[in-house]
This record gives structure tokens, sequence and C-alpha cells, in this order.
């Protein structure tokens, strides 16, 4: 197969990619797996990892994020469809260029990638299906807030977004396709990569643990609503910031969005490269998190919020030196001078006179005087 | 004025030696009584001494005419009369220190070492020469202090000895143990 074939048939990969991203997602619920079917060729930056097997299941959340609309990538959910390169011709070929015209998508590779990842138990949370499928088309934070948040983080939602992670993470960013996520790694062992659609079914091989039980606030609190959780300001050491005074609904990438300063998508996976925190639930925060608060300011946060993060301002102790302050810290107004009052002792020296005479002497200290070697004797004797 | 003639006669042609009273007296050298207080001990050498200090005792009262006029009479005299029978024998000079109600004779160039054989002989002498129950323990430490230029002598009763005895042992300084017997003679005088 010569490169004008390949380039053929992903064309009419990308073709059928498009249009079956334009269908509606009800479709994918009913087909529990789907098969996507990668090539590496268009991969924009070689890989160095080995390419071994052919198929590998998407199960580990760590995140490279591929884009659907390339046309490396072809999601058939309901006709499961394998298109299997080989991987001489994987590693021989070079990227064909018509590839990034025929879909200008945008294609970044993430400058953390090679970065060791910080904690692999962050890795358990699987993220949101809805916060990196489309950075520009961000619902509004109003729309955010009515949704729920997932009670328990280790409870995957419908993944519209694959991820797989092994290697250095990708990010593509389509215009209007799902996200899948898939890493090199993936691409390298040949192309063909399952994906697990029910989120409620890990494979065997993941780490994220299944929610058997009744989330905890369900057993505390049945039916009733949780109650509001406390926003005490966390603790300054380690690599946690100060509490932010965005609302729980809230995620960070919807503040991005919302900002007009606010960094693309590929900025931020940059940041925290496949990583997504649970704030809520852990207290950690990522640094884009605590640059993004202040970023977020034009947006005029509810009154109540601005008031938590004053109060918190106020109330938690003051940095070490050395140490950033907090961003609520750093919004507060800083805090009127107290004037200094300058105390000096006033000292008050008693008036003595040295020659004052003031013993008195009364009677006469007694004397023994013997009259006799008797009378020395005898008191000798009665000693 | 202490009246020294002839308190010892030799007789050359007898070959005795007397005392004014007609005691006969023996010479005789330092190192026989050291040898014999080694030999027979702490307590006969004492009691040997506390015999020779009573013979001094009793020609002082016999001097003065009685143990009462001995007890009447001033301190100078009493200490004139006994120094210059102890003088006269070779054990040293006698004198008299008052601390406070405590009565502290020292003998100076004592020709023993051993204190508590020449505070018998004091004990001996005051006892013979004013006919009371008088007891002497020496200040300087005991026995092995050494010291053969100035031994200071307690004299008091036997309950102000034994006082003084407990609180020498314990390692009080003699001028302490003056100072505590003045501190705890009420009632006794």
């Amino acid at each position: 197969m010569n490169v004008q074939e390949r380039i053929a048939k992903l064309e009419a990969l990308l073709a059928r990619v498009s249009t079956r991203a334009g269908e509606p997602r009800n479709g994918h619920a009913a087909s529990p797996r789907v098969d996507v079917v990668v090539a590496a060729a268009p991969v924009a930056q070689p890989v160095p990892a080995r390419i071994e097997p052919p198929r590998v299941t998407v199960a580990t959340p760590n995140v490279a994020v591929l884009p659907t609309s390339l046309p490396v990538v072809h999601a058939a959910p309901e006709e499961p469809e394998e298109i299997e390169l080989a991987a001489t011709d994987l590693l021989s070929s070079p990227p064909p260029p018509v590839a990034a015209e025929a879909a200008p998508a945008m294609a970044e590779v993430s400058a953390a990638s090679d970065e060791p990842l910080e904690s692999r138990e962050r890795l358990v949370a699987a993220p949101a299906v809805e916060e990196l499928t489309d950075v520009q088309s961000l619902p509004p934070v109003a729309e955010r807030e009515e949704e729920p948040p997932p009670s328990d983080p280790t409870v995957a939602r419908a993944p519209t977004s694959m991820r797989v992670s092994e290697g250095p993470a990708l990010e593509l960013a389509p215009d209007d396709a799902p996200e899948v996520e898939v890493s090199t790694s993936d691409l390298d062992d040949g192309g063909v990569v399952d994906v697990d659609m029910e989120a409620d079914e890990p494979p065997a091989s993941s780490r994220r643990p299944i929610a058997l039980e009744p989330p905890l606030e369900e057993l505390a609190f049945g039916d009733a609503a949780p109650p509001p959780a406390a926003h005490t300001p966390p603790p300054e050491s380690g690599r946690q910031v100060a509490s932010s005074a965005y609302p729980e609904a809230v995620q960070p990438s919807e503040a991005l969005a919302e900002s007009p300063e606010a960094p693309t998508a590929a900025e931020v996976s940059a940041a925290s490269p496949g990583l997504d925190f649970d704030g809520e639930s852990t207290g950690v925060r990522a640094k884009a998190d605590a640059e993004a608060a202040p970023a977020a300011s034009p947006t005029a946060p509810p009154p109540a919020f601005v008031a938590e993060a004053q109060v918190a301002a106020r109330t938690s102790p003051p940095p070490a030196p050395g140490t950033v302050p907090p961003p609520a810290a750093r919004t507060a107004p800083p805090p009127a001078p107290v004037p200094v009052i300058a105390l000096a002792p006033e000292v008050v020296q008693p008036s003595l006179d040295a020659g004052a005479s003031v013993a008195a002497f009364v009677g006469k200290a007694p004397e023994f005087q013997p009259s006799s070697f008797g009378d020395l004797l005898d008191a000798t004797l009665a000693l | 004025m202490n009246d020294t003639a002839e308190k010892v006669r030799f007789d050359l042609a007898s070959g005795t030696v007397r005392a004014t009273g007609g005691e006969r007296l023996v010479l005789m050298p330092c190192s026989a009584l050291e040898e014999l207080g080694k030999s027979a001990g702490v307590d006969v050498a004492c009691a040997l001494g506390h015999a020779m200090g009573a013979a001094f005792g009793k020609a002082v009262a016999d001097r003065l005419g009685s143990s009462d006029a001995v007890q009447a009479s001033s301190l100078e005299t009493v200490v004139t009369e006994l120094g210059s029978e102890l003088a006269v024998a070779g054990w040293g000079a006698v004198g008299l220190e008052r601390w406070g109600r405590a009565m502290v004779m020292v003998v100076d160039h004592s020709p023993f070492t051993e204190q508590r054989f020449v505070a018998a002989i004091l004990q001996g002498a005051l006892g013979a020469a004013t006919g009371k129950d008088v007891q002497c323990w020496p200040l300087g430490g005991g026995a092995s202090s050494g010291s053969t230029e100035s031994v200071r002598v307690l004299v008091s009763g036997e309950r102000g000895i034994g006082r003084a005895r407990e609180w020498l042992a314990q390692g009080v300084s003699w001028g302490d143990v003056l100072v505590r017997l003045q501190a705890n003679d009420g009632g006794q005088a």
C-alpha cells in the first residue's frame, strides 16, 4: 500500500467519522464496546514508544487526548471495524502532510508530557466527559451549576472521551467531534484500540474501584441533600493552595473558559497533563486552578462567595516568608495600617538621705562577765 | 603572784625528785610515754594522763587552800597556778579562752601528739582543783590532728561534751561547735 492509497483510505475514514460524529450519541449507549482504529502515521510528533501488541484495551485513565476528527482516528461504535496497519509501515512511513490539510485540527503536543506523573492515585478519578470535549463550546457556569456534581469521583460517567495513558500525552482538539483520548503507546501497539464505553463496568485491569455501595452521603443522609461543604482554608504546606471562591459546581476548566484571559485547552493540559483533581473531595487543586481564580474575577462571582473568600483570607495565618500568598489573600483588600504608639516608661526615683539615722538601739546586749573561775566553770558545765 | 620557787626538789645524794608537797617525781622521756600509750591503748594512756592531771590539780587546790577557794578565785589566779604546775612538769604552756559561756583550755607546746591524752591531763587537773565532775574533749579534730603547737580543749559537762563530739564527728568546725553550744544552752544555766 503506497502513500496515496493510504491517504485515500484515511480520507474515507475521516468522512465517515465526521458523519458519525454528527449523529446523536444515543447509539453509543447501546453498544458497550467501540473499537477505534488508529493509524499512527499522521501523529504530529514521532513517538519513541515501541509497537508490539496490536490491540490494547483502554482502561487506565492516564490521559492522552487525540481528536476523532483527525483522519487517524476512526470511531465505529455500531459496527466495529478494524483497520490494521503493519507496524513496519507505521514506523517507516513518514507522516503525510495531507492529513493535516484534510483535517486542520488543532494538534499540539503537551509540553509537560515528558514529565513523570506526580501521583498515580490521582489517575483513578475518571474525568467528566464534558470537561474537555470542546473547550470553546463549554457551557456557561450557570448551566453547569444545574448539573449535580458527581458524588463519587471513582464512578465514571458515560465516557464520550476515552482516555488512555501510558506514554507521552498528545492532545488534539477537534472542532465538533467527541473526544477520544488514546495514548501514543497504544498507537504504537498497532493502532487498534478497544474503548469501553460502559463506565459502570471497568475492565479488570482498571484501578478504578467499582462502586458496589451507595455513596457515603447517601448512607449518612439518605435522600436528603448533603450538607454544604465547609469552606475552610486548606493548610499552607504542601502543594495545596488556598481555597477558591468558586462554587462547587464550577469546574476549573469552565472558569477558564469564561475568563477572557483563559488559557487554551492545550495550556491547561500542559499544566496538568492527564490529571483532573477533584478539589472538593481531596482539597488539592492544580496550580492552574489557583491562578485561574483571580483571572476569573471580572466575571463578578456572587457576593456570597466573595465574602467567603475574604473571610478565608482574614482567618488564614500569614504565609511563611518566601511563599506565594494564596489567591484569596491577594485579592483581599490590604488591612488598614495599625497606628504605632510609642510607649516610654515614666521613671520616678525616691529621694533618700544617705546620712539619715534610720536605726535606733534600745537596751544592751547581754554580756557574760564571770566574776570568778567558779562562775565560768559553772557556765561552761551548763552548756 | 604565783610562787614557783622550789616546786621540785632534786636530792642528788639520795637520787630522788620530790614536789613541793613532798610527792616523789620521776623524770622520764616522752618517747617512753608514747610507747606506753601505743602499747596499752588510748584509754590506758588517757587514764594515765587523768591521774597525772589530778596530781596537778590537787597541788593547785592545796596551794589556794581548797576546792572552794579555787572556785572563788579569779580566772587569772586559777590559770596561773594550773599553768605553773604543768609548765614545771614539762606539759606545755596552759592558757584559757572564754567563748561566751564556754571555757576552752589551750595548751601550747604539748609533748604529745595525742590530743586526747592532753585533754585527759586537763580533765584530771580541773576536777581535782575544783572538786566538780568536769569533762574535757579536744576541739582540734581528735587524736590524729598531728599538731603539737596548740591544742584546744573544751571544758564542759557530760551533755555539752556529747553534743560537741557529735558535731565534730559530722565535720562541723570547732568554732561552729562553740556557737551551736551557745545557742542550745537555754534552761541549763
